[in-house]
């Protein structure tokens, strides 16, 4: 591994191609336009393929194609154009196909601004599109893990035939610091792979059909259970970030950016005295639920997000009863401010 | 084909489907197709073809296909798609897949209505025509029929535009060698390839198998022409 | 044994959906519809027996219902 100083959407480019991405559809949308700028230079330069979409819908389809193929496929928006391509995501999600999608969230509702926003959780985590399924939902905090995150999403999305989201927002989008990156080569794996489901053309097999229309009673029903299955045992991927919580009587969680302002803020409560801890979600969907519910004996939560409260929901699912868990957020580009945050914390451990 | 298919009585989709197969069959390239299946009555298409296919959101095959080309450009990629799906909600992914000159071939089966969901007015629905929501017939206010193969051949990116029809022995043999043209301007890498069918729907026109024959000939000819649009091969 | 390949017109009744289509086109008129239903309810088409092949019926079949079959007769 090397350090590099990169710029998170730059990060998302070179991860995705350290992960072996074969083929890449994209629409401009600030603040994610370098991925798309930087992923015409880099995938032609790597002999792979681009296509400027004509629309996020047709972006999330072209994908939709690619997955078909058994190859390596993302796409990357922001808040609006994640919305265009629910359709698509639920397609994929119902077709069993693997892709990523990167989602450097901005303002909304609407057209919103273009500010680090984190306004979307609901949609990725809770659905998005139609119909009864799930995305394995990834979020870094920091340059270095949207790059790491963005290459390990492919082996993910291929694992559990599912499409996978990385949750970021506009801050890391568009932060410049320092990476760990790594100094393989890059994979050229040009041949088709066969999978036993990817379309190929049925060239010495019997012919395959990708589709998620089941018409006859209980067919749909079998994909659902299938499906369902699949997103148990996803639980093992599970995965999060915590620090001095052994002692804490308060907890602030936060995912993102985020919980980069939680960090520095539960440093400077400890410095005062106060005994708050830290912990960060790096999987949304699945949920650290029960690492939080084992913690929440002890402690009380402080739920900080840049939104007005999404995440905070699923953290008071996933505590005991008696526990008292604070919200503090600001939407639509706002930043938490850490004195505000270091208020609550003193009057939550008093 | 040795099988009973989903379609109405006197539907124009299982004579363009045997047609479709019989040309791939013919031109022995049965193991290299992946074909696309629109949201609409031909969705089922995979029920009757024996060759890879998926299904795609509705309107977007073209966007679909233009993707597995360009990873796969030796394989032959085809969308079958209806009016509904390519002329009204996958409009744009048309208009840009026929632009970019996507290596692809289209099978546009164009039968003025939404047949699936019970004969609702479709972009090709005829001025007059009645349909489930222009029950006093399709007027101004309703918006012209759109012509595709006129519309697409204006683009640069587009290589071999055909419409025909298949309420005739002479136009289904036409049809077939519209088919087979379009395909092998796909093999030959030449680029975008589409052929409009103009299809016969008798329970959403509301009238027997014979008089939508005569509906075909009468009616929509004169709103959508036959002929060769482009033809750069 | 005096062996002969003679053509034959071959209509699968249970596919047949009666649209008539076959027998519009038909120049000799050797095609009609059966009294009896099929299993889907329609009255299948049935070839009478002779004609000129011109295997139009099987151009214009959208039912799959129609093979011009090569048969063999002794």
């Amino acid at each position: 591994m090397t350090k590099k100083l990169l710029k998170g959407n730059y990060a998302v480019v070179e991860g995705a191609l350290q992960g072996g991405i074969d083929a890449y559809f994209g629409y401009p949308i600030t603040p994610q336009n370098e991925i798309t700028e930087y992923m015409s230079q880099r995938m032609r330069a790597e002999d792979r393929v681009f296509l400027q979409a004509e629309s996020e819908l047709a972006a999330i389809n072209m994908v939709f194609g690619a997955a078909l193929t058994g190859k390596r496929t993302m796409t990357t928006s922001s808040s609006p154009g994640i919305s265009l391509m629910q359709e698509g995501i639920s397609y994929l999600a119902g077709c069993e196909l693997p892709a990523v999608i990167v989602n450097v969230q901005r303002g909304g509702p609407g057209l919103g601004n273009i500010d680090g926003a984190q306004g979307d959780y609901f949609q990725s985590v809770k659905g998005g599109g139609h119909g009864d399924y799930r995305l394995l939902t990834l979020a870094p905090s920091s340059v270095g893990e949207t790059y790491s995150m963005c290459r390990d999403s492919f082996d993910l999305a291929f694992k559990y035939r599912c499409p996978v989201l990385i949750l970021t927002d506009g801050v890391i989008g568009q932060m410049i610091e320092p990476a760990e990156v790594d100094d393989t080569p890059l994979k050229k794996d040009k041949k088709v792979k066969d999978y036993g489901w990817n379309l190929t053309g049925c060239l010495g097999r019997e012919r395959r059909v990708v589709r998620s229309l089941y018409m006859k009673e209980g067919a749909l029903e079998k994909l659902n259970l299938r499906l369902a299955e699949r997103y148990e045992a996803m639980k093992k991927e599970t995965d999060w970030e915590e620090s001095d919580t052994e002692d804490a009587s308060l907890i602030l969680v936060g995912y993102g950016t985020s919980a980069r302002i939680n960090y520095d803020a539960a440093r400077r409560a400890r410095e005062k005295g106060m005994k708050v801890g830290y912990f960060r979600p790096k999987t949304l969907y699945p949920f650290p639920s029960e690492r939080l519910k084992e913690l929440s004996g002890k402690a009380n939560f402080l739920v900080v997000e840049m939104s007005m409260g999404q995440m905070v929901e699923d953290v008071r699912l996933a505590v005991s009863k008696d526990t008292h868990v604070e919200f503090y957020g600001r939407p639509a580009g706002g930043i938490p401010e850490t004195d505000k945050i270091l208020e609550i914390c003193k009057k939550m451990t008093a | 084909m040795k099988i009973r298919h989903h379609y109405c009585t006197g539907c124009g989709h299982g004579i363009i489907h045997r047609l479709l197969c019989e040309v791939i069959d013919e031109l022995e390239i049965r193991e290299k197709i992946i074909a696309i299946a629109p949201v609409g009555c031909a969705v089922f298409g995979y029920f009757y073809w024996n060759f890879d296919t998926a299904e795609a959101a509705h309107g977007r095959p073209p966007a679909v296909a233009a993707a597995i080309k360009r990873i796969l450009p030796d394989r032959i990629v085809m969308t079958y798609q209806g009016d509904g799906d390519l002329a009204a909600i996958g409009g744009n992914e048309m208009l840009h897949a026929a632009n970019r000159g996507d290596n692809i071939t289209v099978v546009f089966v164009n039968n003025a209505c939404y047949g699936m969901t019970g004969g609702q007015m479709a972009p090709t629905t005829v001025m007059n025509q009645i349909t489930t929501t222009t029950p006093y017939g399709r007027n101004i206010e309703d918006g012209y029929p759109i012509k595709v193969c006129e519309l697409l051949k204006e683009l640069e990116g587009t290589v071999y535009i055909e419409r025909t029809s298949v309420d005739s022995p002479a136009n289904i043999i036409k049809s077939k060698k519209a088919l087979k043209k379009a395909l092998n301007c796909q093999i030959e890498g030449k680029g975008f390839s589409l052929v409009e069918i103009l299809s016969m729907c008798p329970v959403g026109w509301r009238l027997n198998p014979q008089q939508s024959l005569e509906w075909v000939n009468k009616s929509m000819k004169k709103q959508f022409p036959l002929g060769v649009f482009k033809d750069r091969l | 044994m005096n062996q002969q390949r003679k053509k034959h017109v071959k209509i699968t009744a249970e596919y047949c959906k009666a649209c008539g289509y076959c027998i519009k086109v038909c120049p000799d008129n050797a095609l009609e519809f059966e009294r009896k239903f099929n299993s889907s309810g329609y009255h299948p088409v049935k070839w009478k027996g002779k004609c000129r092949m011109c295997g139009l019926c099987y151009t214009v079949c959208p039912d799959f219902a129609v093979e011009i079959d090569d048969q063999e007769t002794s």
